[in-house]
């Protein structure tokens, strides 16, 4: 209700500045009324004209009216005007005959609307690089040769092949399959792109395994050609050890050439494997991991609102200010900044929503519309008076199921008070016809035949608000998805199972009761914990949209690691702004920082949580509706390479305190050395702790910066210098900078004779020892966790198993904790560099915000409830996921136990409901009784009440 | 001529996954067999055995839990 | 081989020497080790050697081992590797080089007669087919055809034909092994009514000076095919090789 969608636009001029920028859209004609277009689909059905279908990378066709995905948002149909017969040529206007609804309007015309806005953010995402233009891999030309786009769209259900594998050339079910990596992406050869697109690793080791899934029988084989496997977030590595482990070869080798196989099928590959010797390999397919470029019409963008775009034509931004532009009021955020990930993708797009709240707090809340119902009419206690709806959904269900006789069926149901059959149940109109029905049969339950709730249930909750009925009143029954869509060959077996879909969900409905939505008060004020920049710069944003924050630092200075570090990946000196920053957080008057704090006590759920502080000598009670956790990492002491037997044997951090301190003798040596992945990426650790080989780099274009004749060695297993952090890597091969990969089995050695250092290692490529003298040793430590076993006990959070902070989902909440109300933020929840955790720091003040905005919310009303068979057992307290779930004692009246459980913590799961043997708990919505109720529909036919 | 065996199945489909698996099938038009009696829970794991044991007595050929 | 040591003292300098001669240094520095160059190199495995591994020998300064193996003799110029490299690193002008730091009598014979053979006279042939020679055999080669192929009675092979639109070069060893070689092309031309000539001096094609890395000599036989064209007054100079 507040986001207004304008599709099918694009920014002609903008004018103004932060806080009131008027912007002028040009509206494309879409030739199909929103409001009234079902996306039934008779349209394109009806439709003539076939068009390459650009969603399925052009190997399937769609018409020329059309959705782009069934996901798409809105849902709604669109004329393409380059195809439509009727607009080319003057003739057809089929889809305007069949259309239901009348939605088909030729007469649309292309609109400029202006709008004014406080802030903008630009997400206009990435191009996918084109191999058209090389000449080696032969794509376009060799029919087996597809791009990683294009197999995405192979593997999937709703893709060209329904899912199952084909290759282009004979449509047979390749066996081998071999990705190629880097493919537009570091290379200033072929292309000017040289930086890592960040995310092609993981996603051809996904396509990989998926690709295991779908194949079947022997000779199988998914290879993988790379440079350096880059897994460097959270849980990747050790989903590449899986898939290293099963049935993924990993070739580290760049095939020259790639050339057709026998009569153009499949694909014949050359290349060197490690002890170089040239393979000749045949594939079934090839597939190119192409990489991702700043959309074409970046520039354009740039220009319009005056942003800068770095020498990649990606949106350029500082590391202090990951979403913002030179230009004020202006955010940029996803691939638009750099090429990254869902997860990162999805936090900065929160980073840039707080950015954008910063500047509108001011006017929070002036434009939000909000809904208003009638009373509710109490029927709890009335005889069910059951009204059945059903949706022919244009033909899409009448056409398999016999829509009429399941009416006349359904009215013969008990209690089945009146029948209606609607061309389309959820349209504008037959919602109002619903109301009236509602009102003119007295129906206090009500059934809708059609598709899915997930996507409808909403809208009839709604209209039964409208009504004066409450909105749990409703059932839907899924005879669209779940029947006519998957039994389109068997009309009269699906009519058989719509019969008995509608009774099942009359048997239901019947046992349904009204259920209130619990609202729960919110105290607008957060907890941040931890006062690295994480989190600093959470209670910022929070402090500059009004909301009062405590900071709690259990040191005696904020700041956190960005003391121990000298420069961002982009060259921004860190100290200056730190001291700036600190400077902020400790005169705001919103922020309340309590230093050397621990947090002993936490109660209460989202929106009303108490805690008590031990700070100093006092402790200190808080109330707080949301907490932000951002309570760092740190750099682990080395076990191994001799660490702590020589001053000159040095972890990331005292190096740079070193550099720091101007160490003569630094910049003196003669050699300097550097081992990464030191207590990473092994067993005790099979995760990446992603910020080392940036900062290895780092090191070694200073060393190589202030002394060209110094002897600099990385020994390294997979360089991960991702996005344009490889500018980095190249730049320090460019001075000299001399890169050694070594294999995990075959670790580097160090020794001191006659107090030198030396650190002996096999270079893979010569196949030889080299045996390395140091002046320095200088080791990537790995990042590990603080320790945060006491905040997951008291607030029932989890960490993974390398021990950082769980988010709720990994992609679609990154920055939300699994605990409704907490956030969290920066090192904690996986090792990242500045920029990154500023970002997620931001991101969590963005998403707490939500909650903070409002002084109630709402919570569904599916919850468990205790009934008064519970008789304390406690069974359900360890089998409830989310903590719900106490065990009290009456001591003073009954002296007996019982459960209680926190309707703030529930999410209506009902294991509890399942666990309990004596129906001691329930879940609304969903209790034994009403799920029993229809089974015996499915199965006997008969109601027993 | 004998008729075909056609099994009665109860089918729970745990809103979050199965359920929407089931939707996406449809959305796709994957084709299959008309028996299953599809019940949508909050999660595979509200579905107490009684009832899958009951189900059976009544004469459920199969029951599914999907989650 | 025993291990390398490295770190103490200033490694080899041979490929720094390489990278000053060459724009951008011919990026020598830049290699991701990826090994696109060996996959695609047809010298790949001889003498235990590749593109990737030899530079990288470059890299750790093993200039002995660079500048001695007879690997480099066997790269054939193709450029295949710079072609793909993501980093275009020209591992031909490493190859080139290190072939040039070898004594000139120790260079393979058969380039290096080869070389000295076209520096003998202004036919530039490496088979050392002089002016005569190869303007008989050109007549006597275009007499025969014209005569057993009524069709081609008219056809040309124009020599020192001042004016000429095109100067052709012609590979020396045809002329003298397999004179029905040169055919062919004579028909292409003639049928195209292309306006062309050999020229006494300079028609040999191949350049063996330039892979035998004798820069004085390359020169050389790159000048005195030069002035053969310019002094028949030709606008362009096809080379077939």
């Amino acid at each position: 209700m507040n986001v207004e969608l304008l599709t099918l636009s694009e920014i002609v001029d903008v004018e103004g500045d932060a806080g009131n920028f008027t912007i002028k859209v040009k509206k494309k004609s879409r030739y199909v009324d929103t409001d009234k277009c079902i996306a039934c689909g008779l349209c394109a059905e009806k439709c003539p004209k076939k068009v390459d279908d650009e969603f399925n990378a052009n190997m399937g066709k769609r018409k020329a009216i059309y959705i782009k995905y069934g996901q798409s948002v809105p849902l709604k149909y669109a004329i393409d005007p380059d195809n439509c017969i009727y607009l080319t040529r003057g003739k057809c206007r089929a889809c305007e005959k069949f259309c239901p609804t009348g939605a088909i309007n030729f007469d649309d015309k292309e609109e400029i609307v202006s709008i004014n806005v406080g802030a903008v953010i630009l997400a206009p995402g990435f191009k996918a690089f084109d191999p058209s233009g090389l000449d080696c891999y032969g794509y376009g030309i060799i029919p087996d040769v597809v791009t990683s786009l294009e197999y995405e769209r192979m593997l999937s259900a709703g893709g060209p092949f329904q899912g199952h594998l084909v290759r282009p050339s004979d449509h047979t079910e390749p066996k081998k399959i071999a990705w190629l990596q880097c493919v537009g992406s570091r290379n200033t050869n072929q292309c000017k792109n040289g930086y890592c697109s960040n995310v092609c690793c993981m996603y051809a080791i996904k396509q990989a395994m998926v690709t295991s899934e779908h194949l079947s029988g022997e000779g199988t084989e998914q290879s993988i050609f790379y440079m350096d496997i880059r897994s460097h977030g959270k849980e990747f590595e050790r989903y590449y050890e899986n898939a290293r482990k099963g049935d993924v070869q990993f070739i580290q080798a760049r095939p020259h050439t790639i050339d057709p196989g026998k009569n153009n099928n499949g694909v014949i590959m050359r290349y060197t494997n490690t002890e170089g010797r040239q393979i000749v390999k045949e594939f079934d397919l090839a597939v190119l991991s192409v990489g991702l470029e700043a959309p074409e019409d970046a520039p354009q963008l740039a220009e319009k609102f005056k942003i800068e775009l770095n020498h990649y034509g990606f949106a350029k931004t500082k590391d202090f200010n990951p979403v913002s532009t030179i230009r004020p009021g202006v955010f940029v955020t996803g691939a638009f900044q750099a090429p990254k990930d869902i997860p990162q993708s999805v936090t900065e797009a929160s980073t840039a929503a707080a950015e954008a709240a910063r500047i509108l707090s001011a006017s929070r809340g002036s434009l939000t519309k909000t809904k208003t119902y009638p009373p509710e009419n109490d029927v709890k206690d009335q005889v069910p008076s059951i009204g059945v709806f059903i949706c022919s959904c244009g033909i899409n269900i009448a056409n398999t199921v016999d829509v009429h006789a399941l009416a006349e069926y359904a009215k013969d149901l008990p209690y089945v008070s009146f029948v209606d059959n609607n061309l389309f149940t959820c349209s504008a109109d037959t919602q109002a016809i619903i109301a009236e029905k509602i009102k003119e049969h007295k129906l206090n339950r009500i059934v809708i035949a059609a598709c899915t709730p997930r996507t409808h249930e909403p809208l009839f909750q709604d209209t039964l608000k409208e009504a004066s009925l409450n909105g749990y009143l409703v059932e839907m029954v899924n005879i669209r998805n779940q029947n006519s869509w998957v039994h389109q060959k068997e009309p009269e077996k699906a009519t058989q199972k719509a019969k008995d879909q509608v009774w099942m969900g009359v048997a239901r409905v019947a046992k349904n009761y009204p259920l209130d939505q619990i609202s729960v008060n919110v105290v607008r004020k957060a907890l941040v914990i931890g006062g690295g920049l994480a989190g600093m710069n959470s209670a910022l944003a929070l402090a500059d949209q009004g909301y009062d924050c405590i900071l709690i630092e259990n040191n005696d200075r904020l700041g956190g690691n960005a003391w121990f570090l000298n420069h961002t990946y982009k060259g921004e000196p860190i100290r200056p702004m730190l001291e700036k920053i600190i400077d902020k957080v400790e005169n705001n008057e919103k922020i309340n920082v309590i230093k050397n704090a621990q947090l002993l006590s936490v109660q209460g759920s989202i929106g009303n949580f108490s805690s008590e502080i031990q700070a100093d000598n006092e402790k200190i009670n808080v109330n707080y509706g949301v907490a932000v956790v951002a309570t760092g990492a740190k750099e682990s002491r080395p076990a191994e390479y001799m660490y702590g037997k020589d001053d000159r044997i040095m972890t990331h951090l005292e190096f740079d305190a070193a550099v720091r301190n101007n160490n003569n003798e630094i910049k003196k040596a003669k050699s300097a050395v550097f081992i990464q992945c030191v207590g990473s990426r092994d067993e005790k650790r099979p995760y990446c702790s992603r910020v080392c080989c940036t900062h290895a780099v780092e090191s070694a274009i200073f060393l190589k910066t202030v002394n060209p004749e110094m002897n600099v060695y990385i020994l390294y297993r997979d360089m991960r210098t991702y996005g344009d952090r490889e500018d980095l890597y190249k730049k320090a091969r460019d001075l000299g900078v001399l890169f050694i990969r070594f294999n995990r089995n075959d670790k580097p050695e160090v020794s001191i004779e006659n107090n030198e250092i030396y650190v002996k290692v096999y270079e893979p490529v010569v196949q030889l020892p080299v045996k390395l003298y140091a002046d320095f040793l200088i080791l990537a430590a790995a990042i590990v966790p603080n320790k945060n076993d006491e905040l997951v006990e008291l607030y029932k959070c989890g960490v993974n198993q390398d021990g950082f902070l769980n988010e709720a989902h990994p992609k679609l909440k990154p920055v939300d904790m699994p605990v409704d109300g907490l956030f969290v933020a920066g090192m904690c929840n996986y090792p990242k560099p500045v920029d990154e955790s500023i970002a997620q720091g931001l991101a969590a003040a963005s998403r707490a915000g939500v909650i903070l905005s409002r002084d109630k919310m709402k919570l569904d009303a599916i919850k468990s409830m205790v009934t008064d068979k519970c008789d304390g057992c406690a069974l359900c307290v360890d089998a409830c996921p989310y903590n719900a779930i106490k065990l009290e004692h009456d001591s003073e009246k009954t002296g007996k136990s019982y459960v209680v459980s926190d309707p703030a913590l529930c999410r209506g799961c009902g294991i509890c409901e399942a666990t309990c043997p004596k129906g001691g708990i329930i879940v609304h919505g969903f209790t034994t009784e009403q799920i029993q109720a229809q089974v015996d529909a499915a199965l006997t036919n008969q109601l027993i009440y | 001529m004998s008729e075909k065996f056609e099994p009665t199945i109860i089918g729970f489909l745990c809103n979050w996954c199965a359920y929407a698996g089931a939707d996406l099938a449809g959305v796709s038009r994957l084709q299959y067999p008309p028996n299953m009696r599809p019940i949508r829970v909050m999660c595979s794991g509200m579905v107490p055995a009684d009832i899958v044991v009951n189900a059976l007595e009544q004469g459920a050929d199969g029951v599914m839990v999907m989650g | 081989m025993a291990e390398i040591l490295l770190g103490r003292e200033k490694p080899g300098i041979f490929k720094d020497k390489v990278m000053e001669l060459l724009p951008e240094g011919g990026n020598l520095n830049a290699c991701l080790t990826c090994g696109a160059c060996s996959s695609g190199c047809p010298a790949t495995g001889l003498e235990d050697m590749d593109p990737k591994k030899f530079l990288r020998m470059a890299a750790l300064g093993m200039d002995e081992q660079v500048t001695s193996t007879p690997w480099v003799w066997m790269c054939t110029m193709c450029r295949r590797c710079i072609h793909v490299c993501p980093m275009e690193i020209d591992i031909p002008q490493l190859v080139y080089y290190a072939r040039q730091s070898w004594p000139r009598d120790k260079r393979p014979r058969g380039i290096l007669a080869s070389c000295d053979l076209a520096l003998k006279n202004d036919t530039c042939s490496a088979m050392g087919t002089n002016e005569e020679d190869f303007e008989f055999v050109v007549e006597d080669v275009l007499d025969e055809y014209r005569e057993a192929q009524p069709e081609f009675a008219e056809m040309k092979a124009p020599v020192n034909k001042q004016g000429a639109e095109f100067f052709f070069n012609q590979n020396s060893r045809e002329p003298v092994t397999e004179p029905d070689e040169m055919v062919p092309l004579w028909k292409i031309l003639h049928l195209v009514g292309a306006n062309w000539t050999y020229g006494t001096k300079g028609w040999a094609a191949e350049n063996y000076c330039m892979f035998l890395a004798d820069d004085k000599a390359w020169k050389h036989i790159v000048e005195t095919k030069a002035k053969a064209v310019e002094d028949l007054g030709c606008k362009v100079w096809l080379n077939t090789e």
